[in-house]
């Protein structure tokens, strides 16, 4: 990042790529790489929001299924049941998720690392069985619900080029947030309660107040990627929001490296790019994408962007003349 | 009713408990969580399948070879990949990840070697099933009862009065101090997972004649087992099972005389609200540290 | 040949991983030993992912090819059906070319795992129909995936037949998405039929909570509400649960004559175990097939289960006395080596039959052409007998049979009729 900051031209260039990526796709004959983009950047934004809970505050949850949820359905219901334009029922259904997340959050916050995953998988199970079993069955029970595609001022969203373009805004909007979030007082709050939290509220920091926040904010994020998802697909159901999902959000943001800017989106990118490519293997994909998984995980227990990260900073110490073993 | 869907709950809790035990013998000897406990019972189960059934061993020896491959397969896991994890002292949110990962290659390994059909074990015991208070219960049923209250009984007693077991508790306290009064901590981790992993697995072979042997078999019994362990007070052997049948007759009892719909749901709110409100279970277990 | 490879490459793989592992054994002393470890393994996959992807798009634009996309659940919950169908789509494939493919067309199927995830399936659609250009679609059996991805297959003018059961997915108003086999909605009227006509008062009824499950209680609630028959009690399990001792406690103390149950393939053994050890001997009708293992598994506990349905599953070719089904058998069994346990494959395999005439019948392979020439085709001879899709509705099936099981055999109502066993089953009912 700090190299970035050096070469604006690097900045602009990704921009204009970033721009230009659903035409090269076209052009290469490859349009169904838009699709997979709209869910990369739904998902770098849920992963993002699950790494500032759990990267920076130090609070894990196998259960953030349940926001992408509540995000989803909540966006469709209110779409579905009162009419409200949908730009507006995706705020809404993300500040919907963020209250949650904060409800849940603060007895939780009292919770160390097992118990705070059990916790949060309890949560997750128990949401997924209210939206198959929903009181009136407004959440359309096992078969789910139908929806629009985003309506922005008049202009429909249908088409996957459409929604790249409303998901690379969005990706970079939320990702900037994220990137002024960690680095205000917040962020550092958060940082030293993930690195000691007795000793964080030895030095006056309200510790139950930020971790709810960081646990809401990351609520916040995920809700909103399953608004995003709801009106991608078009169509939702609870086969989606189970556990699984939690576990790959989760995969996600460890595959590419907690606590950074960077790590999600290679952590997302990369675990979209195995899918994709394991596909031909049909029922043995799951097999060696847990394999896959597996070594990456022993090889490289910091994540990808993580543990290129420390290669490049002990580069840099040796050529420098520094002690590289000391990292 | 109230009594067959008691006796009915007490049975389910065994099961539960006898997975909740794993869980709390792993996380009192290494302070770790393991996910693939459920999955080793599937594995359990199709093991025992292949001793019994398929090779027509006699079933005691179908037992014991079963607890024993699932044993060494603890024991491999923990060398090779948690041992190797713990070494880089990583977080610990890799390990739950690398045992996810695992979880994965297991369910879908069973799959490529055994087929996706349902399979079924012959009769175990010669009289199919016998009447408990004026209520039916499955032979098998019995006897998985009595196992899991013989390994609760021996593992209690492995922990507290034999070197080994002390010698695996002084490792989760403090690995570092015990290494230095000459513990081989990696040793007694490693034996726990086996010890876990065989357990699970002597679930699994328990189950196959009650319930058939397919692949899902132990993902939801694997998750509930984590429920039983916490009520009962995650560590606590006595807790795993008194906390394991606590949560099959909730379950049962909610089935029977509330909603079968949201069964599930309040299985689950009970466990948040124990996490909330009593962390460290029934038995008031200590063994949580931050 | 293909699938073999595929095992084989996936077992190198893994083991390549494995040894990968093993050399990153002692790779913590320096960072550049582990880093290296990892690339070098999931190269080659890449590589043999492409290979293997061999008959994808590049093959499409040679022509003389028609490629039908076959997206099936074929790891975790729904393998056994996701896998059962794409064998039958399979082995269909090799059928057709044999006898020249269809309309002169050579057919190549391109199946992917679609995992039952509804993200997957959509996924999946676009890949296939914009990267593999696939003409056809033989859908997941798994009405969510179906329900997700239909309207892209619909927009795009792609002739897709379903092959779950559930009413759902047809009511969408794709014209482009057929069914080759049955619907629960229009089976269960004639359970409910022979209730009325076995003076059944009281029934209760059992479910799973996915989509077809739910789909066919409510249907028999209502049919019964018309019919005047109480329904004593509904429970229900969430997926992945063994026990249900709470639910059969609770059907079993509510007095019901008949139990419904509404369940997927691995639950039929436990509930009706369940059910008969609890003391309920009486008759169970199942929402469709009571699966052969099933029938395995329960043993004698499977008595008394009947359900409307098309065809059955067999443990044996020489169990089944209809020859269209008896040579499909045979051939699936050379094939693989067994016999499917799952109808999924009957339901896939009549989907091909039903794909090919419509293919025939248009004389082209265009989407348009086919979905119009569904519609106008009767007496379409499939291992469901024959399937008439004049009716408009998309739907090709519209008579079933009563089966029912007795000494651990599958016979049909009409047969059991009258026999001890059927004696038996009534008075344990308390229906005569």
């Amino acid at each position: 990042m700090e190299k970035n900051k050096k070469l604006p031209t690097a900045k602009i260039a990704l921009g204009i790529l970033l721009l230009a990526l659903p035409f090269i796709f076209t052009a290469v004959g490859f349009q169904y790489g838009v699709l997979v983009c709209c869910f990369g950047f739904l998902y770098i934004i849920a992963v993002s929001g699950l790494d500032i809970d759990f990267g920076y505050c130090g609070q894990i949850s196998m259960g953030h299924a349940a926001f992408f949820a509540i995000g989803a359905y909540g966006s469709v219901m209110m779409h579905q049941y009162f009419h409200i334009p949908i730009l507006l029922t995706m705020i809404l259904a993300t500040i919907l998720a963020a209250a949650v997340g904060a409800v849940i959050a603060y007895p939780a916050s009292k919770l160390v690392f097992h118990f705070l995953s059990l916790a949060t998988i309890a949560f997750g199970e128990i949401i997924y069985s209210l939206l198959l079993n929903s009181p009136g069955g407004v959440t359309g029970n096992a078969v789910g619900l139908f929806t629009d595609p985003i309506n922005l001022f008049g202009i429909s969203l249908s088409s996957n080029e459409g929604f790249y373009y409303f998901g690379l805004v969005c990706t970079v909007i939320f990702l900037t947030a994220k990137w002024l979030m960690v680095n205000s007082k917040v962020g550092r709050a958060w940082v030293a309660i993930r690195e000691n939290s007795h000793a964080a509220g030895g030095m006056g920091i309200n510790v139950t107040k930020y971790k709810v926040m960081a646990f809401s904010v990351s609520a916040f994020y995920t809700g909103f990627a399953g608004a995003m998802y709801a009106h991608l697909v078009r169509y939702i159901g609870p086969d989606t929001f189970t556990q699984k999902q939690s576990v790959m959000f989760v995969t996600m943001m460890l595959f590419g490296g907690t606590g950074s800017i960077f790590g999600p989106i290679v952590g997302a990118m990369l675990v979209f790019s195995i899918t994709e490519g394991l596909r031909m293997f049909e029922q043995y994909q799951m097999l060696i994408y847990g394999a896959l998984l597996l070594v990456v995980i022993v090889a490289l227990p910091g994540g990808v962007y993580g543990e290129a990260k420390k290669l490049v900073v002990r580069l840099m110490q040796k050529r420098n003349g520094g002690e590289g073993n000391a990292a | 009713m109230l009594l067959q869907i008691l006796v009915s709950g007490f049975v389910l809790g065994c099961v539960y408990g006898l997975i909740a035990l794993g869980y709390s013998l792993i996380y009192k000897s290494s302070g770790l969580m393991n996910f693939v406990q459920g999955d080793v019972l599937t594995l359990g189960a199709f093991l025992g399948y292949t001793f019994y059934s398929l090779l027509g061993l006699p079933y005691w020896v179908a037992l014991i070879l079963t607890v024993l491959t699932a044993f060494v397969f603890g024991l491999l896991m923990e060398k090779f990949v948690i041992r190797k994890l713990l070494s880089k002292s990583v977080l610990a949110i890799y390990i739950v990840l690398a045992t996810i990962a695992i979880q994965y290659i297991l369910q879908n390994a069973i799959q490529a070697i055994w087929s996706t059909k349902m399979l079924n074990y012959p009769q175990i015991f010669p009289v199919p099933s016998v009447s408990v208070a004026g209520v039916m219960v499955q032979s098998e049923s019995i006897f998985c009862i009595v196992m899991s209250f013989v390994c609760m009984a021996g593992l209690q007693f492995f922990m507290k009065y034999t070197r080994f077991g002390t010698a695996m508790r002084a490792a989760a306290m403090d690995a570092k101090a015990a290494q230095a009064c000459g513990i081989n901590t990696s040793l007694s981790t490693g034996v726990s997972w086996g010890i876990a992993a065989g357990m699970a697995a002597l679930a699994g072979i328990l189950l196959g004649p009650i319930y058939g042997v397919f692949i899902m078999l132990g993902s939801t019994i694997g998750r509930k087992g984590f429920a039983g362990a916490i009520m009962g007070g995650y560590g606590n052997m006595y807790g795993a099972i008194v906390g394991g049948i606590l949560l099959g007759l909730v379950e049962t009892l909610v089935a029977g005389y509330l909603s079968s719909t949201y069964k599930d749901m309040i299985a689950y709110a009970l466990l948040l609200l124990f996490l909330f409100v009593k962390p460290t279970g029934i038995f008031n277990e200590r063994a949580i540290t931050e | 040949m293909r699938k073999n490879g595929k095992r084989f490459w996936a077992a190198t793989m893994s083991v390549m991983m494995a040894a990968a592992l093993t050399a990153c054994s002692g790779g913590n002393t320096a960072g550049g030993n582990t880093q290296a470890a990892a690339p070098s393994s999931a190269a080659p996959a890449a590589d043999k992912a492409s290979e293997a992807g061999e008959t994808a798009g590049e093959a499409a634009a040679e022509g003389g090819e028609y490629i039908i996309g076959c997206p099936q659940p074929l790891t975790g919950t729904n393998a056994q059906p996701g896998e059962c169908a794409l064998n039958a789509v399979k082995l269909a494939e090799k059928q057709f070319n044999e006898q020249g493919g269809i309309n002169g067309k050579k057919v190549v199927v391109l199946s992917y795992d679609d995992q039952g995830l509804p993200e997957e399936a959509v996924k999946l659609a676009t890949r296939m129909l914009q990267v593999d250009k696939c003409e056809a679609i033989i859908g997941s059996c798994i009405s969510s995936c179906v329900l997700s991805s239909g309207k892209i297959y619909n927009d795009a003018k792609i002739p897709t037949f379903g092959t779950g059961t559930s009413p759902t997915w047809m009511q969408q108003g794709w014209d482009y998405v057929f069914r080759a086999c049955q619907n629960n909605d229009f089976a269960l009227p004639l359970v409910v039929n022979k209730w009325k006509e076995l003076g059944v008062k009281k029934i209760a009824t059992f479910a799973g909570q996915d989509d077809a499950a739910v789909a066919g209680v409510n249907t028999i609630t209502e049919l019964c509400k018309e019919a005047g028959i109480e329904i004593t009690t509904s429970e229900s399990y969430a997926e992945g649960n063994t026990d249900f001792s709470g639910q059969v406690a609770k059907i079993i103390s509510s007095n019901p004559e008949v139990v419904f149950i509404s369940t997927f393939g691995p639950t039929q053994p436990l509930i009706a175990k369940q059910l008969r050890q609890f003391g309920f001997n009486g008759l169970c009708f199942t929402k469709d097939l009571y699966q052969v293992d099933a029938l395995q598994v329960a043993g004698a506990a499977s008595n008394g289960m009947a359900f409307a349905y098309p065809y059955l599953t067999y443990s044996s070719v020489d169990e089944c006395d209809d020859p269209f089904i008896k040579e499909f058998l045979s051939a699936y069994e050379a094939e693989y080596g067994t016999l499917p346990v799952s109808d999924c494959a009957y339901r896939a395999y009549d989907s091909m039959l039903v794909l090919k005439a419509a293919a025939e019948a248009a004389g082209s392979t265009d989407g348009e052409a086919i979905a119009q020439a569904v519609g106008t085709l009767s007496n379409i001879q499939t291992l469901a007998g024959a399937q008439d899709f004049t009716t408009g509705d998309g739907e090709g099936l519209h008579e079933f049979n009563i089966f029912v099981i007795d000494d651990e055999k599958y016979m049909t109502w009409d047969k059991w009729d009258g026999t001890d066993g059927y004696k038996a089953v009534m008075e344990a009912s308390g229906l005569q």
